[in-house]
């Protein structure tokens, strides 16, 4: 993945915030990729979390060294996981809002109706966050089983299995349309 | 890495596309001038949802304020949402729509499917897309109605996996006018008109059966309705009577919707909008306790303990000693949360080693490991206290780690309130707290009630 140049990270670090909004530009689909597959695509949450992501990332940004083992991106998106992660565990409004599905048709009549991308959608949100969180990563994000592992803070195993079980639940999405 | 992925994985993977967040969110996070300007306060849909939750309980109608530049909405029953600032979309159970709005104000709602009714005040252009583009409603300075339908044999034809499908488009104007595109034209309907689109030709007008309210409506904004069904390559039988049966159903529809919304927006002018944060009403108490729901402030657990701004001390009028009276009783604060946290999860994960470990990562993996009824439990005997439901545990109760961590938690905000009068005086507190609507680590949970 591309990675922002290094003049233009060095005067973001030393508070430019020209370079500041270039960097959030540069990395902001990233972020947006990854939020959206965490919180839900129709989340109200994902514009909330992003700015809390690159506000974070803009007050941390003269700790990050970029001459350590993680790329900025891997940095950041470390950052939006844990965001993500936590906003997941706190689910406000939410709890309300999951009474109303109740009261609609039932679960499978929808999904009878549902597209390919809301069936996969559907069923990756039925996953732990962690699990999710680790395919997100992983197959969107190029990250390897190591970074994985560092952003949350488990054993490279336990991200092989999260990462086997988010693709169990892929491979029932696919046995739904035949 | 990703060849690790099947091919069936990975169409799976592809299909799962996302939206793009908004193009001025950089601007948000750095505002571009002048550099002491504040960021620009996040989005306010929780609240907003919050209330509207409130009052779907009584209409069974979620009202969604959204002020951000894009959203994204598939509800699973009839929601009512807030596109920018000037626009209302009401969207039945299974539509999808997507919307971003410009700097200037003009906005795109792509609707990929569903059933939706939009009323747009005046301002910039207002557009929606129907799928791949075939249709779309352009509004200048006008008021916009629009209302998707789905047929029943649409419906049908849509359960098929890989079914292929079609998009015809019904457009209904009764205020103003709109412009209805398809591949093969375009053509402007007035009030009382409406046009049906399809893949080829131009869009295609007759007679809706209009309500007489409907025509008379005034003509200082426009009102439109779209009926979208998805329907098959094949040639449809459904006919244009079935198709203007449908419309008046709509209209009916439409006016019971309208009344809804009328009833949704008087609960909220009547709601406690303006209370604090952390002093709810009595109803609304009820209603967190209804839903085993707890809101509370606390101070940020971060790894530094959080200060009072610059802008905080002038806004309060502190003295320089008053101020580090404040700074160092929310640093007692932040630390007293930082131990219970620590606590906890050595309690529940039996590692003692938690100094490298994130707050905000010890507390995730707390609740995580927590089983969700423990929760369920926790948050119901919580709110159900604050509601005067149940009586709070008796002196000398021997709690359990987790409920310790979260009794504490929920009531920092108070005592650190109590902590900083004793010191300040309970006006220079109660202005502290107040400042930004509570201590700043705001949240409001539910693990649902327990069933």
């Amino acid at each position: 993945m591309d990675e922002l140049d290094d003049v233009t990270l060095g005067r973001a670090r030393r508070k430019d915030p020209d370079a500041q909004r270039q960097l959030i530009r540069f990395y902001q689909p990233r972020v947006g990729a990854l939020l959206f597959r965490m919180l839900g695509r129709g989340s109200p949450d994902v514009v909330d979390a992003a700015q809390e992501t690159f506000e974070r990332v803009v007050r941390a940004l003269e700790r990050f060294d970029p001459k350590g083992p993680a790329k900025l991106s891997t940095w950041i998106l470390t950052i939006a996981t844990r965001i993500a992660i936590d906003r997941l565990r706190k689910p406000s409004v939410d709890a309300e809002v999951i009474e109303l599905v109740d009261r609609a048709p039932s679960p499978e009549s929808r999904v009878a109706s549902m597209r390919l991308v809301d069936r996969v959608e559907a069923e990756m949100m039925k996953l732990p966050d962690d699990t999710r969180a680790a395919l997100v990563l992983r197959a969107y994000h190029d990250l390897d089983y190591a970074e994985i592992a560092r952003i949350q803070a488990v054993e490279i195993g336990t991200v092989k299995s999260r990462i086997a079980r988010a693709r169990a639940a892929l491979a029932s999405v696919r046995e739904e349309e035949r | 890495m990703n060849d690790a992925f099947t091919p069936e994985e990975r169409e799976a993977l592809d299909a799962w596309d996302v939206p793009a967040l908004p193009d001025d969110l950089a601007e948000r996070v750095v505002p571009e001038a002048p550099r002491e300007e504040a960021p620009k306060p996040r989005s306010k849909s929780r609240r907003w949802m919050a209330l509207a939750a409130g009052a779907a309980a009584v209409f069974a109608v979620v009202w969604a304020f959204d002020r951000s530049a894009q959203g994204e909405a598939s509800p699973s029953t009839r929601t009512t949402i807030a596109i920018g600032d000037r626009a209302t979309a009401v969207a039945e159970a299974g539509s999808a729509l997507a919307w971003r709005i410009g700097r200037r104000g003009e906005a795109v709602v792509q609707q990929n499917r569903g059933n939706v009714f939009y009323r747009v005040e005046r301002g910039g252009t207002f557009e929606v897309r129907v799928q791949d583009k075939k249709v779309r409603v352009l509004g200048t300075s006008f008021r916009v109605e629009v209302i998707e339908m789905e047929s029943k044999k649409a419906a049908l034809v849509g359960a098929a996996a890989g079914a292929l499908v079609a998009t015809t488009v019904v457009v209904t104007v009764y205020e103003g006018k709109v412009v209805t595109a398809a591949p093969g034209g375009e053509v402007t309907l007035e009030a009382g008109e409406a046009a049906r689109l399809t893949d080829e030709g131009k869009p295609k007008r007759f007679a809706p059966q209009l309500s007489a309210k409907a025509r008379d409506k005034p003509a200082d904004g426009m009102m439109a309705r779209a009926v979208v069904v998805d329907e098959p390559v094949v040639p449809t039988d459904e006919t244009p009577e079935e198709l203007h049966q449908a419309l008046t159903k709509a209209n009916l529809e439409n006016l019971h919707l309208k009344r809804e919304l009328a009833k949704v927006k008087q609960e909220l002018a009547e709601a406690p909008d303006e209370r604090p944060f952390f002093e709810p009403s009595e109803k609304m108490v009820q209603r967190f306790a209804d839903d085993c729901l707890v809101a509370w402030d606390a101070v940020s657990t971060g790894v530094k303990p959080p200060t009072v701004p610059d802008a905080d001390v002038d806004k309060v009028g502190l003295t320089e000693g008053e101020r580090e009276i404040a700074d160092k009783l929310l640093a007692a604060s932040h630390d007293e949360l930082k131990a219970v946290i620590q606590q906890t999860y050595t309690a529940v994960t039996g590692d003692p080693n938690t100094g490298s470990m994130a707050t905000e990562a010890m507390f995730a993996e707390i609740t995580d490991k927590t089983p969700r009824e423990v929760m369920q439990q926790l948050f119901l005997r919580l709110s159900h206290e604050r509601a005067g439901r149940l009586p709070p545990p008796p002196e000398g109760t021997e709690l359990q780690p987790v409920e310790r961590m979260f009794r504490t938690l929920t009531s920092s905000g108070d005592r650190l309130e109590q902590a900083i009068a004793s010191e300040l005086g309970p006006d220079q507190a109660r202005k502290l707290r107040q400042a930004h609507n509570g201590w700043n680590n705001k949240s409001k949970s539910s693990y649902g009630c327990p069933k």
